[in-house]
């Protein structure tokens, strides 16, 4: 795994409190684990190489 | 062949569907269509919506999925309109006696639990009492053939529909003719089956004690393939009788007996008299002797239906009705049923007593014969001609047909060329009761100018209890042969049903036993080819053998067996009695 | 045959022509839920009163000779997170309990009934739909008809247990990773997930809006059809709603499959799964010709991809009470729900732009094929309560597993069919995939895989 549950710990204590979620130490390694698994999902989505002009394809009509 | 419409045969529809050539509300809508591409036919009394139909075919397709075996499965047909179905007005041909029914006569039920689906009800003679067709407020139909010449009756627009091919099977009944004269004028084929074994509850009686329901088809195997599902002991219709084990087919050398030509009667029709000799050449070239019979008990016992009390029967079987609408009837008709008051019960004593000495005189014929061969009718009349004489010249076509209720026979109407006319000239072949399939198997054989013989027919009966039933894994190898469900039942109660362990799909082994230490299993009788039987039977992996199944009816096909080593230590599963019962029984519950 | 082992086109054709009534049919499936449901546990709300109301409706219509509609009779129930009048939205959890009824019916909901279909109650599923296994922790795990030590599958869990189980012949449920086919497949049923858009999700509770799809579980593919053909078609008050005109699907179903080109997905959805699974898709290849295989490029980074978007979507959507009350959520969600808020922005913006490119892949190899067929899950029904699985000689989670070979399908909103292949003692499924808005081509097949005895769905 590129990203462990321990260096996914640290960043979910930085990140909870930004955006002012509650994050208790019991809760952590569980969380952290769940988080792990997502962030080497989206790594794996972010390191692929896109042409500059793929656009996501949202529905929005203003 | 006249023009024809859109719907073949049962068993052609059947191949069909299970071909997937056609879609069977493809057929009903081609059905609906042909219908009303005939236009103002006078087939019809009532007629089922299309969505009705495709609806009722939807439900039964809903059976099917459920694990219901249905031998006639998207059929379409009709039936005569003194038979009931729910929902819709009987007429018997007389609007001012029509009621609604309850619920549907009891073959209807069985038919269209098997899958057929009703298309509509048909015009007859009313309350069944003639032989020609014309006598109904709701019109004439014309032999499919010639609209100046009568359909013949009393099953008029059954038969019609069946010719024209605007369904694959038609009901009709049969008291003195009525299933197999207009069989006759119309080219097709009618089954006249033995007194009682299809149930007449629900249907309104001409004869009670004579009536019979019958069967139009384009052939007679698929006359027997109805008959199959019609048939069946009803608690509801005191005259059904218990099922008899039924006859064998004729084999070579079997003895037709024909009336010398003295006894003969075609009525100055010299074509009918040249086709009837073509049919019993025909029928010696299958390998039949022919037998000269003496004909008069049997016309005698057919004088007695109009000139005695079975007159009377059909005024006690509407007499309420009668009394205070007669006024409301066919004049013909009511004064024919009106004639009934005439005799006394002392008359109607005297007439059994004739009748039984009559059945000791044929009684005597038959002991030189198996069949008895004779025209259906001596000859066939316009409408004009009929306008002209209605009740003598009805009498004319009841010569060769009258007396086979009252002696307890069984019959079928087989096409027999055409008149330099062109109209059509039918062949009436004729046994004991009991003996319908052999009749149906004879007819086969006039039409397909051999003798079936169990050897060589050209398709075979293969039963299955397991992974080949309809709607499991091997079905395909069935109907990828182009196989048909024929029948579906049970074994003779002699068999043993085993789980077979360590098979993909999952495969039971049937064994057989020794009487009264096996179960009867749930079978399916598929129809193939005997071409794709022999490539069939290669494919079949071991312990599974091909011998022969005894069915529940005593009769008996090839089938599925197991070899006895092989279920050694395998589940027995004779007690759920069926292969589908045992799968369902190891799916969660 | 009681007509409670009808399939429902099979219902409401013997209601339409009077040989059952919508009264009948509809108090058997009460006495049927009545029965068995404390077992598979299938149901949050039963609407026994209503449903006897409504299916007296319909027999007047049927009495008074007025259409009663395509599905008349025909009793359904639905996943808890679509509305229904007069019933509070569950979505699967404790903390939407306490909000009021819904004042509509979902658009999905009211299209059924309109079609003279009759509600007869609300069934269980994860909570807010995130979950391939409906063991909800507030509710109690629904069971598995096929073996009730075994998960139903999820989030529609409740959904394809009822059809499975023989409580209802048609449900609805809904599916943004695999939730309608993960569940027809565990059950043995067949499971509809129309292209994204063709349904209305008004009324619906969102988990991830990217991928929320409704649509049908049933028993056979004509049951899916009318019930498609019923709800199918635009919606302006769905945001996502396709303009396109309804494509009607009944009346295409008994075209066979002549001309159809099918090919077996090769690479992703060839590996990581019990062998059985791929000989069921090999059994639905030899029963369609189908010989050619196909690879559906990068499937595994869609696959995540389609994890990262549920997660920023799902996370965001709940981080209210997440924040409030955590302790309010399952345990079985909790955790995952708290992590995907912390889902950083510029994964999620990849993830959309990818999804992008992957549509534009996945289009043309539908130059080449009609239909691809693929495994729907990696192995049939686990235990109830089982986190790891020996699956190829690996152990692997359970529950996110289930999601291997769906996610990557529904992450670009294809039109799928999940049907229940039987090779054992447990139905496994198989995806009929097609092009965006071919309903009717996959429908075809199914019924063709149906006819051939291949696709069956007896009730358990």
């Amino acid at each position: 795994m590129a990203i462990d549950p321990s260096s996914a710990a640290r960043y979910a204590e930085q990140a909870a409190a930004a955006i002012g979620l509650p994050l208790t130490p019991a809760r952590m390694p569980a969380v952290a684990q769940q988080l792990a698994g997502l962030l080497n999902a989206a790594a794996l989505v972010v390191e692929f190489p896109l042409p500059e002009d793929v656009e996501p394809a949202p529905a929005f009509e203003p | 062949m006249a023009e024809r419409g859109a719907i073949p045969g049962v068993r052609a529809l059947l191949a069909g569907y299970a071909a997937e050539r056609l879609h069977p509300a493809d057929a009903l809508r081609a059905a609906y269509a042909a219908i009303d591409a005939r236009g103002e036919d006078r087939v019809w009394i009532h007629r089922m919506p299309l969505e009705a139909a495709l609806s009722a075919l939807e439900e039964a397709d809903g059976r099917r999925r459920a694990g219901a075996a249905l031998p006639l499965f998207g059929v379409p047909f009709a039936v005569k309109d003194n038979i009931d179905v729910a929902g819709l007005p009987t007429t018997a041909g007389c609007p001012a006696f029509a009621y609604k029914a309850e619920r549907s006569a009891t073959v209807v039920q069985r038919l269209e639990r098997a899958g057929a689906i009703l298309v509509g009800k048909t015009n007859l003679d009313q309350f069944a009492t003639g032989l020609v067709g014309t006598r109904s407020p709701y019109g004439a139909p014309s032999s499919v053939y010639d609209p100046a010449y009568i359909s013949g009756g009393s099953s008029s627009g059954s038969a019609v529909a069946v010719a024209a091919g605007l369904v694959a099977f038609a009901l009709g009944t049969d008291t003195a003719g009525s299933g197999r004269v207009p069989a006759a004028f119309n080219e097709v084929v009618g089954l006249k089956p033995t007194r009682g074994l299809v149930s007449a509850a629900g249907v309104v009686p001409a004869c009670r004690s004579l009536d019979c329901v019958s069967i139009f088809c384009h052939d007679a195997e698929d006359a027997a393939t109805v008959l199959r599902v019609a048939r069946g002991r009803d608690p509801a219709d005191p005259y059904s009788r218990p099922p008899a084990a039924s006859a064998p087919p004729l084999g070579p050398g079997f003895r037709f007996g024909v009336p010398p030509p003295a006894q003969r009667e075609f009525f100055g029709d010299e074509g009918a008299a040249r086709l009837y000799e073509v049919a019993l050449e025909r029928l010696a070239a299958l390998g039949g002797q022919a037998v000269e019979i003496d004909f008069a008990p049997f016309r005698a016992a057919a004088e007695l239906l109009y000139a005695g009390p079975w007159v009377a029967e059909r005024l006690a079987a509407i007499r309420p009705f009668f009394e205070r609408h007669a006024d409301a009837m066919d004049p013909v008709v009511a004064r024919i049923i009106g004639g009934g008051a005439r005799y006394s019960a002392a008359d109607t004593f005297d007439a059994m007593y004739r009748l039984e000495a009559l059945r000791r005189a044929t009684e005597a014929q038959w002991r030189g014969m198996d069949v008895l061969a004779l025209p259906t009718t001596g000859t066939i009349y316009t409408h004009a001609r009929i306008a002209a004489d209605p009740i003598g010249l009805n009498t004319n076509l009841g010569y060769y047909t009258n007396f086979v209720n009252l002696l307890d026979l069984s019959a079928i109407a087989v096409p027999a060329g055409r008149r330099p006319n062109g109209l059509p000239f039918g062949l009436s072949l004729i046994a004991p009761a009991f003996h319908d399939e052999a009749l149906c198997a004879l007819g086969s054989a006039f039409a397909a100018g051999r003798l079936g013989d169990p050897g060589t027919r050209a398709a075979v009966r293969l039963a299955v209890v397991g992974a080949h039933l309809a709607g499991q894994p091997l079905n395909h190898e069935l109907t990828g042969r182009g196989a048909r469900l024929a029948w579906s039942g049970r074994t003779a109660p002699e068999y043993r049903l085993y789980a077979l362990a360590g098979t993909n799909p999952p495969k039971p082994g049937l064994v057989r036993v020794a009487p009264g230490e096996g179960g009867a299993i749930e079978v399916e009788v598929w129809e193939l080819q005997a071409a794709e039987f022999g490539a069939f039977v290669a494919a079949v992996p071991p312990p599974l053998a091909i011998g022969t199944v005894w069915l529940a009816d005593g009769s008996s096909v090839k089938g599925f067996l197991c070899e006895p080593l092989a279920v050694e230590g395998a589940q027995d599963i004779t007690a759920l009695g069926a292969w589908r019962a045992y799968l369902a029984s190891r799916q969660g519950r | 045959m009681s007509p409670d082992a009808l399939d429902a086109v099979g219902i409401a054709a013997a209601v339409r022509r009077r040989s059952a009534s919508a009264r009948d049919t509809v108090e058997a499936a009460l006495a049927r839920i009545a029965e068995r449901d404390k077992a598979l546990n299938c149901f949050t709300a039963v609407l026994a009163d209503a449903a006897r109301r409504e299916a007296a409706a319909v027999d007047a219509r049927v009495a008074a000779g007025e259409d009663p509609g395509p599905l008349a009779g025909v009793p359904f129930a639905v996943k808890n997170l679509f509305d229904v009048q007069g019933l509070t939205t569950l979505a699967g959890s404790r903390i939407n309990a306490e909000r009021p009824p819904a004042a509509r019916d979902a658009a999905c909901v009211a299209a059924l009934r309109r079609a003279g279909a009759v509600l007869v109650g609300a069934l269980n599923m994860d909570e807010y739909a995130f979950g391939f296994t409906t063991e909800n922790t507030h509710y109690g795990p629904t069971r598995n008809p096929r073996d009730p030590e075994r998960v139903a599958g999820g989030s529609s869990g409740g959904s394809a247990a009822a059809v499975a189980g023989g409580l209802v012949p048609l449900t609805l449920g809904s599916d943004t990773n695999g939730s309608i086919r993960v569940p027809a497949a565990l059950c043995g049923v067949l499971g509809l997930k129309p292209t994204y858009g063709r349904v209305s999700r008004r009324g619906t509770a969102l988990f991830a809006g990217a991928f929320d799809h409704v649509g049908p579980l049933a028993r056979s593919a004509r049951d899916l059809a009318v019930a498609l053909d019923a709800m199918q078609g635009p919606d302006p008050e769905d945001p996502v709603a396709s303009r396109r005109p309804a494509a009607p699907t009944r009346l295409e179903l008994d075209r066979g499959i002549a001309g159809l080109r099918v090919a077996v997905a090769d690479e992703h959805f060839a590996r990581g799964g019990e062998p059985e699974v791929f000989a069921a898709v090999g059994d639905v290849a030899r029963a369609l010709d189908a010989r050619e295989r196909i690879t559906i490029a990068e499937a595994h980074r869609a696959r995540a991809a389609a994890m990262v978007i549920t997660a920023a979507e799902g996370g965001q959507l709940h981080l209210a009470d997440l924040r409030a009350r955590p302790d309010a959520f399952d345990p079985m969600t909790r955790d995952r729900f708290l992590a995907a808020t912390l889902m950083p922005a510029t994964a999620y913006v990849a993830a959309q732009r990818f999804r992008a490119w992957y549509r534009a892949r996945v289009r043309a190899l539908f130059e080449r094929v009609d239909v691809i067929l693929a495994p729907t899950t990696p192995y049939p029904a686990p235990p109830i309560g089982q986190d790891r699985i020996q699956v190829d000689g690996g152990e692997v989670l359970m529950r996110p597993t289930l999601g291997l070979f769906t996610q990557p399908l529904s992450f670009i909103g294809l039109p799928v069919i999940s049907v229940p292949v039987w090779r054992g003692k447990l139905p496994l499924g198989v995806q009929l995939i097609g092009a965006p808005f071919q309903e009717s081509v996959l429908l075809r097949v199914a019924a063709h895989l149906e006819r051939q005895g291949v696709v069956a769905s007896p009730i358990a």
